[in-house]
C-alpha cells in the first residue's frame, strides 16, 4: 500500500505565536500524480509545503518518502531528498544567466580544478530545458526574461536536482493565459517522466484542467481528498467555505450618475498611447487586454507614479495635474497595485500600521498619531474583510498571501478616495473572500466612488463591470458594454480586432 | 525573518517593553555587575554610583546626540558616514565665529557680548551642518546616489573645509562662557551636555514614535516602492532624516569643541562608526525599517559603560578596542537569536 505513494504527510501539526496554522495535515502523492491542494486563505497550505521543502520545521507529524519516515532539515536537504519547491517569489539570481541560476551552487568543473567546465554547464542545461521542451536561451541573464520563463527555469532547476516531487504554490497567478497553456503542457510531460506534483491554486478551473486528485484545507484542518473525476467545482467550494456559495459575482446595478474622471490622450512613450475614457459615478469598469498591454502602466500614469508624455486628466470635471503618487492621494485617486510585496505592503509593518499608511494625515491630532482611533479602525477592517490574524499587531509578512492582500485593499478603503484603481485586486484570494470583495466594491459604488477594475480573468471583469475597456498594444482598442460583453469578443479585440469588425 | 519586536495580539505596554528591551536591559545591567564585583574584589572604589552615573552620561553625550540622527538615518535605510567629519567641523566654526563675535562685541562694549558672541557661534555652526545634511540630502535623493558614496564624499570634503578654516591648528583663545555646554554643570550636578543628549532621545523617540513623520520614516526603510506608492513623501522625508542628523552632529561637535575649549578639525575621526555601534548595538537593523530610540540609548550606554567600566578596572585603551568589538559581535548576534525564537 505505502510503496504507492512517493509521499506521505501524516498529522501534521504547525504553531506561530497566536496561530495553529496547519492542526490535522494530511497529504499523499503518486508517482505522476497532480495532486491539487486548495483552501481558503489561511488554511495553511503554504505552511504545509513550505515544512516539505525544510522552510520551515514541524511540531509534530510524520513524512514519509516511498513508505520511509524522513526528517527534512532544511531546503537543501529537501533537494537532496528529491523535493523542489517554486514559490511564487523567485529564487533565482537577476544578473546571472539561465544556465548559471540552474547550476548554481554545482557548477560543473574543469576536471578536479576550481575553474567551472562552462560549455557542459550549457550543454546540460540546454537539455535539461529540452526535455521540458522549452526553448530559451540558456545565456540569457534571467532579468532578461518573463516572469513564466522565469519559471520554467526554476522547474528546469528542480529537475537538475532529479527531483521526484515538485511542489507549486500558485504557479498560475502572475501568468497570462498563453504562458498558463504552456505551463500545463510542461506539468503533463512531467507527469509522463513520472514526476509527482503537488500544485496550489485559487483558480478552481485549473483542478479540472490538470489535477487528479484534490485536497481541502480549511483552517488548518484536513478536510478531504477525493479524485478530481469524483467532484465538480460546487462541491471543492462547499468542502472549502463549509456552505455553498449561491452568487459568485453578486453584481448591484445602480443608476449611472456624473462623470468622475476623465483621461484624455494620455500618453506614455514606449508603454500606451492616445488612451481616453471616463469613469462615471456608479459604475466599475474593468479594463483588460493581454499582459504588457499596457494596462498597469495607464494605471501608474494616472496615479502619478510614472510621469506621462502627453494627456490630460479632469477628474469631477477640473482639470488636474498628478505629478507623484502622493498627489493622487491628496486629490482622492487610490491604486490598488498588483505586486504586493514590493508595491502594496511595507512587510515588516504591523496591520495597524500598513492600514492607515495612505492616509495618516486623517488620524493625526496636534502632530501626533492618534494611536487609540487607529486601532479602532484597525480592528474594523480586520473585521469587515475578515483578515484572518491573532491581531492587528501582527506584522504583514506573517500573514497568508490572500490576507496580505486583504490588508491592502483595507488600506485604500481607508483613503476615502473618489476613484479607485484595482489592478489584479483578487489575485491569490480565495473564492469565498472574492465574493466578500465584490460585495465591497458594491459598497463603495454605492457611496459614489468609481472603480476601475484591470484583471486578467475575464470571468470576474464580465460578472463584476458595467463596461469593459480592453487594451491592445497600448493602444485602446475598444469599449464593451455589459450587455455586448464575451469573453470571445473580449479575446479578439485583445489581441487586436477592431470594434468595427467584431460588433 | 520574523520580526522580534511585535505581539501580535496588542498585550499591555509594559509587557511589550520587557520583550523589545529586555535582552538589551538585561545585557547592561550584567555588564554592570560585572564590573562591580572587579571593583570591589581588586578593592578599588565600587563602580555604581550617582557621580559615576553622570560621568558615564557626560562622557557619552556627545556619541549620545549623534546617534540619535544616524537611528532616523538606518531606520529610514540609509547611512551618515559624515558626521565624525561634522562633529569636527561644528567645533571649528562655532569656535571661530565665537571668537571673532566676542572680539568685535567686547571692544564695542556690548552688554552680555560673550553671551551673544556664544549663541552666534551656534548659530552659524548649526546652519552649516544643515547646508551639509541638505547637500547629503540632495544627492541622495534628487540624484540617487547611495547614501554610502555620498556621505562619504560629504565626509571628506567637510573634514578638509574644518583644516582649511583654521589651517591645521586648533582655534584657542575662546571666551570662558565658552565651556557652557561641555563643562557647565546645572543645580550644581548635572551636566548641561547632559541634558541636551536627553532632550534629543526623548524628541526623537517622540518623533519616531508618534508623528506621522516617524511611520513615514519607518515605511520607507521597510520597503521604499510601497511607501512611495502610498504616497508617502519618500524625498522629503529622507531629505529631512540627513538634515536632522548632520545638525545634530554639529550640535556634538560643539559639545565636545566646548569641552575641549577649542575648535579642533583633527577631532571625531572614526566617531562615526562608534555612533553607528550605538545604534547597532541597540537593536536597529543596517537593512532599514526596524529599530527605535530606546533601544539606541540603551546600546550607547553599553558601549559607554564598557569603556568607563575598562578604564575603572585599570585597562589600557587597545585592549578596550578588542573587547569593543566582541560587545558588537555578540550584541548582534543575541539579537537575531532573539529574532530566530
Ligand atoms: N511566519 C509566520 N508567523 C506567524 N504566522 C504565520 C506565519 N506564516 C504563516 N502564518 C499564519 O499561518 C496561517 C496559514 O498560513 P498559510 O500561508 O499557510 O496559508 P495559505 O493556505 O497558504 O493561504 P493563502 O491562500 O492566502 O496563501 C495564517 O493564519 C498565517 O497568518
Ligand atoms: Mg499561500
Amino acid at each position: 500500500m505505502s510503496e504507492e505513494y512517493v509521499l506521505q504527510m501524516q498529522d501534521i501539526v504547525k504553531r506561530f505565536p497566536g496561530v495553529v496554522a496547519v492542526k490535522n495535515g494530511q497529504l499523499t502523492l503518486k508517482p505522476g500524480e497532480v495532486h491539487c491542494l486548495v483552501g481558503e486563505n489561511g488554511a495553511g497550505k503554504s505552511t504545509l509545503m513550505k515544512i516539505l521543502s525544510g522552510a520551515q520545521p514541524m511540531d509534530s507529524g510524520a513524512i514519509l518518502l516511498s513508505g520511509k519516515p524522513v526528517t527534512i532539515h532544511s531546503p537543501h536537504h529537501a533537494q537532496q531528498l528529491g523535493i523542489s519547491m517554486i514559490y511564487q517569489e523567485f529564487n533565482l539570481s537577476p544578473y546571472l544567466s539561465v544556465a548559471e541560476n540552474i547550476y548554481l551552487g554545482r557548477e560543473p568543473r574543469l576536471g578536479k580544478s576550481p575553474f567551472i567546465n562552462w560549455s557542459k554547464m550549457y550543454n546540460d542545461a540546454r537539455d535539461i530545458l529540452k526535455r521540458i521542451r522549452v526553448n530559451l536561451d540558456v545565456r540569457k541573464p534571467v532579468n532578461e526574461c518573463s516572469v513564466a520563463q522565469q519559471q520554467m527555469v526554476e522547474i528546469a532547476k528542480a529537475l537538475s536536482f532529479n527531483s521526484r516531487i515538485i511542489v507549486m504554490d500558485e504557479p498560475s497567478a502572475t501568468l497570462t493565459d498563453h504562458e498558463l497553456d504552456a505551463l500545463f503542457e510542461l506539468i503533463a510531460e512531467l507527469k509522463r517522466q513520472g514526476i509527482g506534483m503537488i500544485y496550489i491554486s485559487h483558480r478552481l478551473e485549473e483542478i479540472f484542467a490538470i489535477g487528479d486528485r484534490v485536497t481541502v484545507m480549511r483552517d488548518g484542518e484536513y478536510i478531504d481528498t477525493k479524485p478530481v473525476s469524483d467532484v465538480n467545482r460546487e462541491d471543492i467550494i462547499r468542502m472549502m467555505v463549509g456552505r455553498a456559495l449561491t452568487h459568485e459575482f453578486p453584481k448591484e446595478h445602480f443608476d449611472l450618475g456624473e462623470e468622475r474622471l476623465r483621461v484624455e490622450e494620455l500618453t506614455r512613450k514606449g508603454a500606451f498611447q492616445d488612451v481616453s475614457f471616463s469613469l462615471h459615478r456608479g459604475e466599475i469598469v474593468g479594463l483588460t487586454g493581454l499582459v504588457g498591454a499596457g494596462r498597469t502602466e495607464v494605471a501608474r500614469a494616472i496615479f502619478g507614479a510614472d510621469r506621462i508624455d502627453g494627456g490630460q486628466i479632469v477628474l469631477d470635471g477640473k482639470p488636474v495635474t498628478v505629478r507623484s503618487p502622493q498627489d493622487a492621494i491628496r486629490q482622492g485617486i487610490g491604486l490598488l497595485t498588483e505586486d504586493r510585496k514590493n508595491q502594496g505592503l511595507i512587510l515588516g509593518m504591523t496591520i495597524r500600521e500598513n492600514t492607515t499608511l495612505a492616509n495618516l494625515r486623517s488620524l493625526v491630532r496636534i502632530l501626533f498619531v492618534d494611536r487609540s482611533r487607529e486601532r479602532k479602525i484597525a480592528s474594523e477592517f480586520v473585521r469587515e474583510l475578515q483578515i484572518k490574524t491573532p491581531g492587528i499587531e501582527q506584522t504583514a509578512q506573517n500573514l497568508s498571501g490572500g490576507n496580505q492582500q486583504k490588508v491592502v485593499l483595507a488600506k485604500w478603503l481607508f483613503t476615502e478616495s473618489k476613484v479607485l484603481i484595482f489592478d489584479e485586486p483578487t489575485r491569490g484570494i480565495d473564492v469565498g473572500a472574492k465574493v466578500e470583495i465584490y460585495r465591497l466594491m458594491n459598497d463603495l459604488v454605492r457611496k459614489g466612488v468609481c472603480i476601475l477594475m484591470i484583471s486578467s480573468e475575464l470571468p470576474e471583469v464580465l460578472g463584476m463591470c458595467d463596461r469593459i475597456l480592453v487594451m491592445h498594444e497600448g493602444h485602446l482598442a475598444g469599449s464593451l458594454d455589459r450587455k455586448d460583453a464575451t469573453q470571445e469578443r473580449i479575446m479578439k479585440l485583445a489581441t487586436g480586432d477592431t470594434l468595427a469588425s467584431i460588433v | 525573518m520574523p520580526h522580534p519586536a511585535t505581539n501580535p495580539s496588542g498585550r499591555p505596554a509594559a509587557a511589550t517593553f520587557v520583550r523589545v528591551y529586555g535582552f538589551l536591559l538585561v545585557a547592561l545591567a550584567l555588564e554592570c555587575a560585572v564590573f562591580e564585583i572587579i571593583a570591589r574584589s581588586q578593592g578599588i572604589r565600587p563602580f555604581l554610583s550617582v557621580d559615576n552615573l553622570i560621568l558615564i552620561l557626560n562622557q557619552s553625550a556627545i556619541y549620545g546626540v549623534v546617534s540619535v540622527g544616524m537611528t532616523f538615518v538606518i531606520i529610514a535605510g540609509g547611512i551618515d558616514l559624515s558626521v565624525g567629519s561634522l562633529i569636527a567641523f561644528g567645533g571649528v566654526v562655532g569656535a571661530l565665529v565665537t571668537r571673532a563675535m566676542a572680539d568685535a562685541l567686547v571692544t564695542r562694549a556690548v552688554a552680555d557680548a560673550e553671551w551673544w558672541a556664544l549663541a552666534g557661534g551656534w548659530a552659524v555652526a548649526l546652519a552649516a551642518g544643515l547646508a551639509a545634511g541638505c547637500f547629503s540630502g540632495l544627492f541622495i535623493t534628487r540624484f540617487q546616489i547611495p547614501p554610502f558614496i555620498a556621505t562619504l564624499a560629504i565626509m571628506s570634503s567637510v573634514r578638509g573645509a574644518g583644516y582649511l578654516m583654521v589651517g591645521g591648528s586648533p582655534v584657542s583663545d575662546l571666551p570662558a562662557d565658552y565651556i557652557f555646554l561641555g563643562r557647565h554643570n546645572i543645580a550644581g550636578h548635572v551636566p548641561v551636555s547632559v541634558i541636551v543628549m536627553l532632550a534629543a532621545f526623548i524628541g526623537g523617540g517622540i518623533l519616531l514614535n508618534s508623528t506621522p513623520f516617524g511611520r513615514h520614516v519607518r515605511a520607507i526603510g521597510g520597503g521604499e516602492e510601497s511607501a512611495r506608492l502610498s504616497g508617502v513623501p519618500v524625498n522629503r522625508v529622507k531629505w529631512i532624516v540627513y538634515c536632522m542628523c548632520s545638525v545634530l552632529a554639529i550640535v556634538g561637535g560643539l559639545i565636545l569643541s566646548s569641552k575641549m575649549r577649542s575648535g579642533d578639525p583633527t577631532v571625531g575621526v572614526g566617531d562615526e562608526l562608534q555612533v553607528i555601534a550605538a545604534v547597532v548595538v541597540g537593536g536597529t537593523s543596517l537593512s532599514g525599517g526596524r529599530g527605535t530610540i530606546m533601544g539606541t540609548f540603551i546600546g550607547l550606554l553599553i558601549i559607554a559603560v564598557l569603556a568607563t567600566g575598562l578604564t575603572w578596572i585599570g585597562m589600557e585603551s587597545f585592549g578596550q578596542q578588542v573587547i569593543l568589538g566582541i560587545v558588537i559581535l555578540a550584541a548582534v548576534l543575541m539579537d537575531r537569536f532573539k529574532g530566530a525564537a
